[in-house]
């Protein structure tokens, strides 16, 4: 009876339901996009890259301009073009790329013959890979042939030896015939000049060539997710209260010595302690009643009737597991897309803005504070706030959203304007 | 109770760095053509997955009680910091780490910038804040 009064309603929590188990299986479906059926030109040179062994593919294709003609959405031929040049002027790996793209018949026809003459020439400068694949005779398609989701586009023949031809690289669209093609190529600030139903047109659409997600298959898999994660753990998705668990180590240790004694304790010897404690605080300025009510309490005899623990906090090394797996989530997701490589830069934006040097250490060690910061402050980051705060329409998210949201653009644009 | 633990957090840790590094986010330059408002897949991305959250807390969470996000005096500075933070670096909490975990080794800054901030915050609050930040375990 006593411990039925006590029983309050859980004030943060709430227990998963059955149902549970079905939005998981959904979102499991959802995932099983993992292997996107979106075929990627540009994971297609970019493995053509890697595969004459130059270590790091994308940031080669970023330093030839080729990454920022694949963003804009140029055409595997206009690719295969500027190729010729850089490798006319001599480069290696280039040579090799030209001589598997006539191999491959990726933006050029397939030819064995100019195949043969290039790899010959990339082989002449010591590519180990063009000596291997000459002396191999070429064979056809030695290089995606076990990813059926980069197999290149092929002539008749050839398709008749790779059974895999799922999903050939889709030719863009020839950029005279097509308003969508047009997108800046140097940075991205002139883009803005494009009316919005062009912009807006180019986001719904996925580019053929992009290592990403297409919209509804993002919002899909992150709105699932976010449910998913309150059914199943019972607490709304944060983030940054992981980390906030996270720097107080100490606090967590003495917090779970005391629901351990709390647990261990009965009820009457933590009313006791109570009443003792409020005694010692005040004194002389409590009630007579009260004075006599904590005497008789603590007259009690001890009942043995141990409290049943509540535990509901997921434990403290959970929360670092999280932040783990979510890394390694993302390693996952990099490997995929065949784009995994060890990077001491932040990318070409970031480059362009701040460098690579510890000056842009500093920027990250800032911008890094500003983020735990603000994001304790405020209350929550984006998953917190913008994920699981505004799809229950609370106040303090709506607002916490739109002023980080307002403010990332502000500055972004900021950054554009000053660097660009 | 505590394995059971683990492994929830073990499955949607994966996940959830699959997930967002496969939208893009992980990514600075999707990021920044993200706040320069030049290519709006994922901010249609993310309006969509909020949709559908809301559909999924509507269908799943009706009539239970779930963490309320209160309005407080932090909450419009706290979102100022961290905006700008994150169109500088790119990251918000998890990207920080997801970022690293694609390759980009200099997150690992971020990182240590975000666990500075989170530290000092508590240390702020409790000296001179006193508002409700909506965290139920604080």
């Amino acid at each position: 009876m006593d411990n039925e009064t006590r029983e309050r309603p859980r004030n943060c929590m709430s227990l998963p339901g059955r149902t549970g188990l079905h939005l998981v299986l959904l979102l499991a479906v959802s995932l099983v996009f993992v292997g996107d059926s979106l075929a990627a030109s540009k994971r297609w040179w970019a493995a053509a890259v890697r595969d004459s062994g130059q270590p790091r593919p994308t940031l080669y294709l970023e330093q030839h301009g080729i990454a920022s003609m694949l963003e804009a959405k140029n055409s595997d031929r206009a690719v295969f073009e500027k190729l010729v040049m850089i490798a006319e002027r001599g480069d290696a790996t280039a040579k090799y790329v030209v001589a598997i793209a006539y191999l491959s018949g990726v933006g050029i026809s397939q030819n064995r013959v100019s195949a043969r003459r290039w790899l010959g020439r990339s082989a002449d400068q010591g590519n180990a890979r063009a000596r291997e694949v000459l002396d191999g005779d070429m064979p056809y398609p030695h290089v995606f042939v076990d990813d059926p989701s980069i197999t290149p586009q092929v002539s008749a023949t050839a398709s008749a030896e790779s059974p895999q031809e799922i999903a050939p690289v889709p030719e863009p669209v020839p950029a005279p015939t097509s308003k969508l093609n047009r997108k800046s190529d140097t940075t991205t600030s002139q883009a803005a000049s494009d009316d919005l139903v062009t912009v807006l047109l180019n986001a719904v659409m996925q580019p053929a060539d992009s290592h990403f997600w297409v919209w509804w298959l993002g919002g899909l898999s992150l709105g699932l997710f976010t449910v998913g994660f309150w059914v199943v753990t019972g607490n709304t998705l944060g983030v940054s209260s992981s980390w906030d668990r996270i720097v107080s180590y100490r606090e967590d240790r003495k917090l779970q010595a005391a629901s351990k004694m709390l647990a261990s304790a009965s009820d009457a010897d933590i009313e006791r302690a109570m009443m003792e404690a409020t005694l010692a605080e005040f004194g002389d300025d409590l009630p007579e009643e009260f004075r006599e009510q904590a005497a008789r309490i603590s007259q009690q005899q001890t009942r043995a009737t141990p409290r049943q623990s509540r535990e509901q906090r997921a434990p403290y090394g959970a929360h670092v597991m999280f932040l783990l797996c979510m890394a390694i989530g993302g390693t996952i997701a990099a490997y995929t897309v065949g784009d995994l490589e060890i990077r001491m830069d932040m990318g070409k934006d970031f480059i362009r803005f701040f460098g690579d040097g510890p000056g842009s250490w500093v920027v990250l060690l800032v911008g890094g504070f500003l983020i735990g910061f603000g994001t304790r402050m405020g209350g929550g980051c984006t998953s917190g706030h913008a994920l699981s705060g505004c799809s229950r329409l609370q106040v303090g998210s709506l607002v916490a959203t739109a002023s980080f949201f307002g403010m990332a653009i502000l500055v972004s644009l900021l950054l554009d304007s000053m660097f660009g | 109770m505590a394995i059971g633990h683990y492994i929830k957090f073990i499955v949607f840790g994966l996940l959830m760095g699959y997930i967002v590094a496969r939208i893009g986010f992980a990514d600075y330059s999707e990021v920044h053509r993200l706040f320069t408002l030049t290519d709006y897949r994922m901010l249609i991305t993310f309006i969509a997955a909020v949709l559908v959250a809301m559909v999924g807390f509507i269908v799943f969470a009706h009539g239970k009680k779930l963490q309320k996000k209160p309005l407080h005096k932090g909450t419009i500075i706290g979102g100022v910091m961290f905006g700008t933070g994150w169109a500088v670096t790119g990251a918000c909490p998890s990207i920080a780490v997801i970022q690293l975990g694609y390759g980009y080794m200099p997150a690992v800054i971020t990182v240590l910038g975000i666990l500075l901030g989170s530290w000092l915050y508590r240390i702020v609050h409790r000296r001179w804040f006193n508002w409700d930040t909506g965290a139920c375990d604080s």
